[in-house]
């Protein structure tokens, strides 16, 4: 089911539209500023789930167009972070494990205050509804993390490409 | 209104934990807790509460304050995804439990030899089954589900079925309790409410194990959040909630203004930051009015006093 190579079961989206990757995030004074605390923004969350890998492709979430800057929204002084994301197909059948592996990345890289909601952009997806409710209840992703095989997949997602 | 709900004191019963669920014993004087953290090192010990030292705290399930730790007498089989609740009817014969697998069994419990029998798998939920709970005198059990729904089942000759659907929450219903008479249940939902369901009949004077028809009048909803447990507490009726936002709150019947109108709830106690993360569990104490706990992913226990603000 993930990483089919050639000879594995014929993609779901064979040939997706490729886009082009931000530039690196400019540091502004105030950032190099070691005595200045930096809020968590929009830009910061991003840049954790941009690189985060395609489960089907050798191409990254935001080569595909899965997540933009402009679909993540963070307030930092409330401690809510939203994130939509948009599969390239509406019958994509990897959407939960998208969803999952941006919602795991987050879990581990922010602090435990922060209130998570990972869901699918409005409209682009058949099955919208189901996969959202999913993704909102921690004991069916407590269980999730806890198969062996699934959590192998959403590492491998996580996985730095070498 | 945040003085209607003070803090008592606060133990780290899972540290690097979390906490999802708490029991009081009948007597009161044990509270268990189930955690994330299967690693038991920590099962011996038992931090005392300063402030209420009558509050033994166990951090592990199933490992009271005894000095012999009860041994495992049997292992319940059959469940093909995690197990999420048990519950023991209050004859203690009977014992309900539900998964993941979409299935509530219900077990005959022989005490004197230790057995445990399957007696029903009950299917008619379609998704997990979160929760399961006995009705304080009768053998009814609900149980609440990812499918938005409530059931009620009873006893049926040798068989058990579903006898009610309680439908109206829009998304996943996570809890249900019983208040102490058995007259009302209260469910909350992923749906950020709670509803309360009341029977149209009086107490049922029908014997024990045949249900008065449909529990239906739905009274008020009360704004609440997701992954909410309800608790009505057996003294007072007050009914508290673990919530998702982090906050705990108490909602009470509001005394109605003529004896025709409408049942509500209002909102009588609200601690917007009860725990640093989500809030999974609440239970109050059998015996003490107004003593409640409370856990969460911060792995905390936290010890509250309520008491119901005056004009409600």
């Amino acid at each position: 089911m993930v990483g089919a190579g050639p000879g594995a079961a014929p993609l779901e989206n064979a040939n997706p539209l490729i886009y082009r990757r931000s530039g690196e995030r400019p540091v502004t004074a105030r950032e190099e500023d070691d005595e200045l605390p930096d809020a968590i923004d929009d830009r910061e969350i991003f840049d954790l789930i941009r690189s985060i890998n395609d489960p089907e492709h050798p191409l990254t979430l935001e080569e595909l167009n899965v997540v933009e800057q402009v679909r993540v929204k963070v307030n930092d002084a409330e401690s809510t972070v939203s994130v939509e994301f948009t599969p390239t197909i509406p019958h994509c059948s990897m959407a939960t494990l998208i969803g999952l592996s941006i919602k795991v990345k987050l879990l581990r890289s922010l602090p435990d205050r922060f209130k998570l909601d990972v869901h699918i952009t409005p409209g682009t997806h058949a099955s919208e509804h189901a996969v959202n409710k999913q993704l909102a209840d921690k004991e069916r992703v407590a269980a999730a993390l806890e198969n062996s095989h699934l959590l192998e997949v959403v590492n491998q997602c996580l996985s730095a490409r070498s | 209104m945040p003085e209607a709900l003070s803090l008592l004191c606060r133990v780290p019963a899972h540290p690097e934990s979390r906490c999802w669920a708490l029991a009081w014993s009948p007597s009161g004087a044990l509270l268990a807790s189930c955690g994330g953290d299967r690693t038991s090192p920590r099962c011996p010990q038992s931090p005392q509460c300063p402030q209420c030292p009558h509050v033994p705290v166990s951090p592990c399930p199933g490992v009271p304050m005894s000095p012999v730790s009860p041994q495992v007498v049997a292992t319940l089989e059959g469940h093909e995804n995690e197990v999420k609740s048990v519950a023991w009817a209050p004859s203690g014969t009977l014992l309900a439990t539900c998964s993941r697998d979409k299935s509530v069994w219900v077990w005959e419990v022989d005490e004197e030899e230790e057995e445990f029998e399957c007696v029903s798998v009950l299917s008619a939920h379609t998704q997990d089954v979160k929760h399961v709970v006995w009705h304080p005198s009768l053998q009814l059990l609900a149980s609440a589900s990812y499918d938005d729904t409530v059931r009620l089942y009873r006893e049926d000759d040798d068989d058990w079925l579903c006898c009610a659907t309680l439908e109206g929450h829009t998304s996943t219903v996570w809890a249900v309790a019983w208040d102490s008479s058995g007259h009302r249940l209260v469910s909350c939902s992923d749906d950020r409410t709670l509803r309360v369901w009341q029977r149209p009949c009086p107490l049922p004077v029908t014997p024990p194990g045949v249900p008065c028809p449909l529990p239906d009048p739905v009274s008020p909803c009360v704004p609440s959040c997701p992954r909410s447990l309800p608790d009505p507490c057996p003294l007072t009726g007050a009914v508290a909630t673990a919530c998702g936002d982090d906050a705990v709150r108490v909602f009470e019947e509001v005394t109605p203004a003529s004896p025709t109108a409408p049942v509500t709830f209002g909102l009588a106690a609200h601690v917007a930051r009860a725990h640093a993360q989500d809030v999974n569990g609440v239970a109050w104490h059998p015996r003490e009015p107004g003593l409640l706990a409370t856990c969460g992913d911060d792995g905390d226990i936290a010890f509250w006093r309520y008491q119901r603000p005056e004009g409600l």
